[in-house]
């Protein structure tokens, strides 16, 4: 008998703790949900507008692409325009799978964190969840052709998370990367501005006068596309960089600062570098370098009480291509990088630094300045946090080096 | 006779079950008052629950008495009976907060789109089935889980390390005068010591015991400031923001990239040790029933105690986040004075007294 009571005690306690653990009381319906795998944020009016890539889960057996539905919707505050795309759509809104927020350039001349700190307090999204600011409406940008996924925003996910090996320049940013910048003492916060690319043989006014290494990687991209054999197809840029103060935006970087900015703060390897118009014995050419590895140190002194700053940037690169007819660089098996092309890398990523130093006085603390001052010279922090970007000494220690020629 | 709890039970007891209850909210709100030196405010009142702990275990090496025979040897029944009660009381709301906390926590985390109280009364089977039980088998699941405790932490920290900010918790002590305040505010939390107070005459001490004791209650300690200083490196500035910590922490590795929410095992393993945990005042407020009251079957008043709870959380449900702040705000000096002051008090009896009052 008390092994009967023990065995029910037993069982009545494993399915108690079932139910508990088990989430059966939130089980999902998938065909009443709406897997929403992007937000975009425009402005109508007064209004908020909404639109939700919803990707649409079906049970195929030829399953070749992502269907895909988008749908928008208008409301005065974030969370009642999202809860509008339940009702119209009769979809439970699921945001967990969410991983891209677009917010419409229009909402650059008010506090952005308005609309970001409405994803923070929500438990149902991610804060891993990429934010980006873009140029057209983000509706139009939810709904455009890429060749590179049949789900728009998964095509922009792949250019903002860009893999190993790839050039970085873009500075990516997630919510709780960009509230932590935002709520941090310094208050600065970056967003990657997302340009969209016309199809192929429509000219961009955006991209006249790029140079010509760009204009290669470009026309190949349009290979690709026209080989797919699709028409009206999109690519998208991110490689400008909108930098915040207390959520305002207060400046813009473009490629080569983006890139400069990202091999002074976050971990480069295996990214390539432009070099153009460098001499070695009397030719002007271009070259693309690969940056092999990275030392870096942003150190903030203070020298009889000013502060000085130095930037220590240590790349050791290897040619990857050059138009040069000088058989010491092209010629087979030859890897070594003249001193005048470091010389001249030095001297480019120097002055895209110091163009950065000098945006950064507008108040963005690009190189967490006074985060490195509240946390390392506390006794300095009220007399300068407000004035160390400006006030500041700057030295540059940028050396690039690579295989030296054989003697 | 041989005793229910052995003196390892009690070691595992408090690092299996003390630092689940601190690392759902807590981290959070200490973090609102004193920022990154909401470790030294935890800390601050983890030493008082480790003064007080070794009071307790002093003054049951000085009587070798239970709680409740001291109370009725040195100021006989009728006062023992009331005291009891009070703590049956103080137990009420030591215990409400922590439940509201699991119930939120599991409500609004595990239950995206039917986020009901009925989720969550399950729970409460668990804790009469607790209740019912003696001190042994608590002595038992302090065997078992305080493994789950630990390997599930283990698992938080190297799943964050990745994604700390090493130098979000400089400068130390720049919210020193914050600190006092989040300390305050944290007696809700801490004030394990009374736990052991009720333990008194169900473990012999003996000769190194309260060194062991002492030594586990500072592991358990050690775990949790050390969850919340990875806590702060993980969310810096918006770490009073982040309300749930322990699904937050760890979710940023790019071992989750690429296999999937693995931090779920050590999250539902600190859920299924919270449930434990959070069952504690409801088996005390069990045994002091039993105690002040002629009940024949420990089943009647571990009935009473869970139904009590329960209908507090049905009843209350509305008001949870409020009543939540009161408790926290207005009540640190209850929690003060039950958990630490009274027990820490109890060591001015003298032993000569040690005499039955009628």
């Amino acid at each position: 008998m008390t092994s009967l009571k023990t065995r029910i005690i037993i069982i009545i306690v494993s399915f108690c703790f079932l139910l508990f653990f088990s989430n059966d009381f939130g089980i999902i319906d998938i065909e009443k949900t709406a897997i929403i795998t992007a937000i975009g944020i425009d402005k109508k009016e007064d209004e908020y507008e909404i639109t939700a890539q919803i990707a649409l889960p079906e049970a195929k057996n030829t399953s070749a692409k992502n269907e895909k539905s988008v749908i928008s919707s208008t409301g005065s505050t974030v969370s009642s325009a999202i809860t509008k795309i339940g009702s119209i759509s009769g979809w439970y809104p699921k945001l967990s799978f969410c991983n891209l927020i677009l917010i419409n350039q229009s909402f650059l001349d008010e506090n952005i964190i308005n609309l970001v700190n409405y994803f923070t307090k929500t438990l149902n999204v991610q804060d891993s969840t990429l934010i980006a600011i873009t140029e057209d409406s983000a509706k139009e940008v939810l709904k455009t052709e890429s060749p590179l996924d049949d789900l728009s925003s998964f095509a922009i996910q792949k250019i903002l998370l860009k893999k190993t090996g790839l050039n970085n320049d873009i500075l990516e940013t997630d919510i709780k990367t960009f509230s932590i910048g935002y709520y941090g003492k310094s208050g600065y916060s970056y967003l990657p501005y997302i340009k969209t690319l016309p199809p192929e043989g429509e000219e961009s006014g955006n991209e006249k006068g790029g140079n010509e290494l760009s204009k290669q990687n470009a026309s190949s991209g349009s290979e690709g596309q026209s080989q797919s054999g699709k028409e009206k197809q999109n690519l998208f840029d991110a490689t400008t960089t909108l930098l915040f103060n207390k959520g305002k935006v207060v400046e813009k970087l473009n490629k080569e600062e983006t890139f400069a900015v990202n091999l002074m703060t976050t971990t480069v390897n295996y990214s390539t570098l432009e070099v153009n118009d460098c001499v070695y014995q009397g030719e002007h050419f271009n070259v693309l370098l690969d940056v092999l590895s990275v030392n870096k140190k942003i150190s903030l002194k203070f020298v009889d009480n000013k502060p000085f700053v130095t930037f220590k940037l240590d790349v050791f690169v290897k040619i990857d291509d050059q138009n040069s007819i000088n058989t010491d660089l092209n010629g087979q098996g030859n890897s070594f990088v003249p001193e005048e092309v470091c010389k001249k890398a030095e001297e480019d990523l120097k002055s895209n630094l110091k163009r950065v130093v000098e945006k950064s006085k507008s108040g963005v603390d690009v190189f967490d300045l006074i985060k490195k001052l509240y946390r390392h010279h506390y006794k300095y922090y009220e007399e300068y946090k407000e004035s160390i970007l400006k006030t500041a000494t700057y030295d540059y220690q940028i050396t690039f080096h690579g295989q030296q020629k054989e003697i | 006779m041989k005793k229910e709890l052995t003196v390892r039970q009690v070691c595992l007891f408090f690092i299996a079950f003390m630092p689940v209850t601190k690392l759902i909210l807590m981290p959070s709100v200490l973090s609102g008052f004193s920022e990154q030196d909401l470790w030294i405010s935890a800390l601050l009142t983890g030493l008082l629950d480790l003064l007080t702990i070794f009071a307790i275990l002093k003054l049951y090496k000085k009587h070798n008495l239970s709680f409740f025979d001291l109370l009725k040897v040195h100021f006989g029944k009728t006062v023992k009976n009331i005291v009891l009660i009070l703590y049956f009381f103080y137990f009420l709301i030591k215990g409400f907060p922590l439940l509201i906390e699991q119930k939120n926590y599991v409500n609004l985390t595990l239950y995206e789109t039917a986020p009901t109280i009925l989720a969550f009364l399950p729970f409460f089977f668990v804790v009469l089935l607790i209740c019912i039980t003696k001190v042994r088998t608590i002595g038992r699941l302090s065997d078992l889980f305080f493994l789950i405790t630990v390997f599930s932490l283990l698992l938080v920290f190297i799943l964050s390390l990745g994604s700390l900010d090493f130098g979000a918790i400089l400068p130390i002590g720049a919210f020193i005068k914050k600190v006092p305040i989040a300390s305050y505010y944290s007696l809700g939390w801490f004030g394990d010591g009374v736990y052991l107070l009720f333990f008194l005459g169900s473990f012999e001490l003996g000769k190194k015991g309260i060194g062991k004791i002492v030594i586990s209650y500072l592991i358990s300690l050690t775990l949790v400031i050390l969850f919340l200083i990875a806590f702060y490196l993980a969310f810096d500035s918006i770490a009073h923001r982040t309300l749930f910590a322990i699904t937050d922490i760890s979710k940023y590795s790019t071992v989750i990239n690429n296999v999937g929410r693995v931090d779920y095992i050590s999250v539902f393993g600190l859920l299924l040790v919270g449930t434990i945990s959070i069952s504690m005042p409801v088996f005390f407020e069990t045994q002091i029933l039993m105690e002040v009251f002629p009940f024949k079957k420990r089943i009647y008043p571990a009935i009473i105690a869970t139904t009590l709870n329960l209908l507090l959380i049905s009843l209350l449900n509305d008001y949870s986040v409020v009543l939540q702040n009161i408790i926290h705000t207005y009540f640190g000096g209850l929690f003060f004075m039950f958990s630490n002051l009274i027990p820490i008090l109890l060591l001015l009896l003298r032993r000569k007294n040690d005499k039955p009052k009628n």
